[in-house]
């Protein structure tokens, strides 16, 4: 019985869907947004809407990563170990 | 003037010649040292490379321009990086990983060893040239532009296009990947700090009063800046022209052949991964930038050239010695980058156009590669020149050629199937679409869309269906991009 310890195991990677977020966001959500005429605290909505963009996509990424990381966990000290 | 121009020539002959230095006196330079940086950078210094090609005149010349001319069409750009970071999430260490496991040192190395043909290789490294000659342009005119205006006038676009032209090759020549690394930090230093210090002063120098200030004097005098189209009425920047650039951007993204190969020097995927984490972050710093090219709008609305916004704001209100500051900012900004860009373009070239087949020796590629470096730079001066173009719009065009390589990297990554022949039909294809003009203009009438992501889609349907009909590359081949799992990378668990 063999155990895989690279990127390939499909039914443990579900939470890679969360990197769909911030296309959703950026922009499938734009074509919505832009046809609201609002600037509050005088910032176009459309700014607003792009800025708070990139704290999502951060965040995404961060989640996965660290999603990713909880599974990696055991496999992750060989490479550190090995470089020096 | 001379105060000016004296702390700028200051900054960037430091910081060039005290990189070079720092970078020389640790190791030697060999063909592999100059262009991978011996694949041994670590998470920071990484960081600070990614940053370097990615904030570059774009960013700083770029945006305000367009936050100058357009208003919200501009905003897109906030979504470039990011974007381009959650593709890059998933698709970089699956690259890295064919580069670590097969030796791989450059895009072009990979088609070759994913597909087992020269010839295709060679192809994808022409597109790569071809789409990076608009990319120099960007920076030779954020460079010529800075010039002329520090000269006020005295200087003319020809001479201060050579000059630029000469700063790039000089410093390209003197330096390697390692050491535009160390520039790259002293730049970002410098970048960030000119940028906040003009941010947060601009309003009170210019009488705008404050931030607020500034947008709400852009409410009342440009009262259509904050949605699409923007401020310039018959446009084509609709919201679909919006989400079709930032598509397009974020397929070509990573298949620029320096940020490619940039890539494959990081130390591990774990290190690849984690950028991808911090490394959007940055991007929020384009807030300044739009609000000093408001700034730039209320105060000199009559500017020829969007390009000169942020520079001539700051020649308007700013004192000698900062002017002279943000001019060097300015010039790192272009050259260090450019560093990166014009290394790939000489390696690509003397590796994988220039005679491939032969048994040259390192010293004759090194020579070829430095020529094409000066041919590619002389083309890219003669084209800026005789362009008025916006540096926004330089960039879309050089997205649009690169973006053509994207359909045949991710599918090579993900289809068995995808062939030598789908990959130059489609990605042939492609490049003919965004390259003729006439093209162009018939899709501009059916729709505002990016002509770039049409030529995409066709690009993609065209590589599928010839796969489909021409035989699979060998499995050692397909292994490259896509690792066998039922073979190696598996260990025994414990019975």
């Amino acid at each position: 019985m063999e155990v895989e310890t690279s990127m390939s195991g499909p039914t443990r990677r579900r939470h890679r869907l969360l990197l769909v977020i911030p296309y959703l966001w950026t922009v499938a959500a734009v074509p919505a947004v832009n046809l609201v005429h609002a600037s509050p605290l005088d910032v176009p909505l459309l700014l607003w809407w792009a800025l708070i963009g990139v704290l999502v996509t951060a965040g995404s990424i961060a989640v996965v990563w660290r999603l990713d990381n909880a599974l990696d966990a055991p496999a992750a000290d060989e490479p550190t170990a090995v470089q020096r | 003037m001379t105060v000016a121009l004296g702390i700028a020539l200051f900054i960037v002959a430091v910081t060039t010649g005290g990189t070079t230095y720092l970078a020389r006196r640790r190791r030697k330079v060999t063909m592999s040292e100059w262009a991978v940086g011996g694949r041994s950078f670590g998470g920071i210094l990484l960081w600070f490379l990614s940053a370097g090609e990615i904030y570059t005149t774009f960013a700083f010349l770029g945006a305000a321009g367009w936050a100058y001319a357009y208003g919200a069409p501009g905003f897109y750009i906030l979504a470039n990086a990011p974007l381009g970071y959650v593709l890059g999430y998933w698709l970089l260490p699956k690259i890295w990983r064919a580069g670590h496991d097969h030796n791989v040192m450059s895009q072009a190395d990979y088609i070759r060893a994913r597909f087992g043909r020269r010839w295709l290789a060679g192809l994808i490294a022409l597109i790569g040239v071809l789409a990076l000659i608009p990319y120099v342009q960007v920076q030779l005119t954020g460079l010529s532009t800075i010039l002329t205006v520090m000269f006020h006038g005295s200087v003319g676009k020809p001479l201060a296009v050579l000059v630029g032209a000469l700063l790039l090759l000089t410093f390209t020549f003197t330096a390697g990947l390692r050491s535009s690394a160390f520039a790259s930090m002293v730049k970002d230093v410098f970048v960030v700090g000119v940028v906040v210090a003009v941010f947060v002063t601009i309003g009170t120098l210019t009488g705008l009063g404050g931030i607020g200030g500034i947008f709400r004097h852009m409410a009342e005098q440009h009262p259509n800046y904050t949605n699409l189209p923007g401020m310039q009425s018959g446009t084509h920047y609709s919201p679909w022209w919006f989400c079709s650039s930032i598509l397009m951007t974020n397929i070509g993204y990573w298949m620029w052949p320096h940020s490619f190969q940039a890539n494959l020097s990081a130390k591990s995927d774990r290190a690849i991964r984690r950028n991808a984490v911090l490394q959007p972050i940055y991007t929020l710093s384009y807030f300044f930038i739009f609000v000093i090219g408001f700034a730039a709008l209320l105060t000199l609305p009559h500017l020829t050239d969007s390009n000169t916004a942020l520079v001539s704001v700051i020649y308007r209100y700013f004192p000698q010695w900062f002017i002279g500051i943000a001019a060097g900012t300015g010039i790192l900004v272009a050259l260090v980058p450019s560093t990166v860009m014009l290394l790939t373009l000489g390696t690509t070239v003397a590796r994988n156009i220039y005679r491939p087949t032969a048994d040259l020796s390192d010293r004759h590629r090194l020579l070829v590669g430095r020529l094409a470096t000066v041919v590619g730079v002389a083309i890219a001066a003669y084209l800026t020149l005789g362009s008025s173009s916006t540096i926004v719009s330089l960039l879309l065009v050089a997205y649009s050629g690169i973006a053509q390589i994207g359909p045949a990297v991710v599918l090579s990554l993900i289809w068995r199937r995808t062939t030598a022949y789908g990959v130059a039909a489609g990605s042939l294809v492609g490049i003919a679409l965004v390259g003729i003009p006439q093209v162009s203009t018939w899709w501009s009438g059916i729709s505002s869309i990016e002509v770039g992501l049409f030529a995409v889609a066709v690009n993609t349907v065209v590589l599928v269906a010839v796969s489909l009909c021409t035989r699979a590359p060998e499995q050692a081949n397909i292994a490259v991009g896509i690792p066998d799992s039922t073979l190696p990378r598996t260990v025994p668990a414990p019975a």
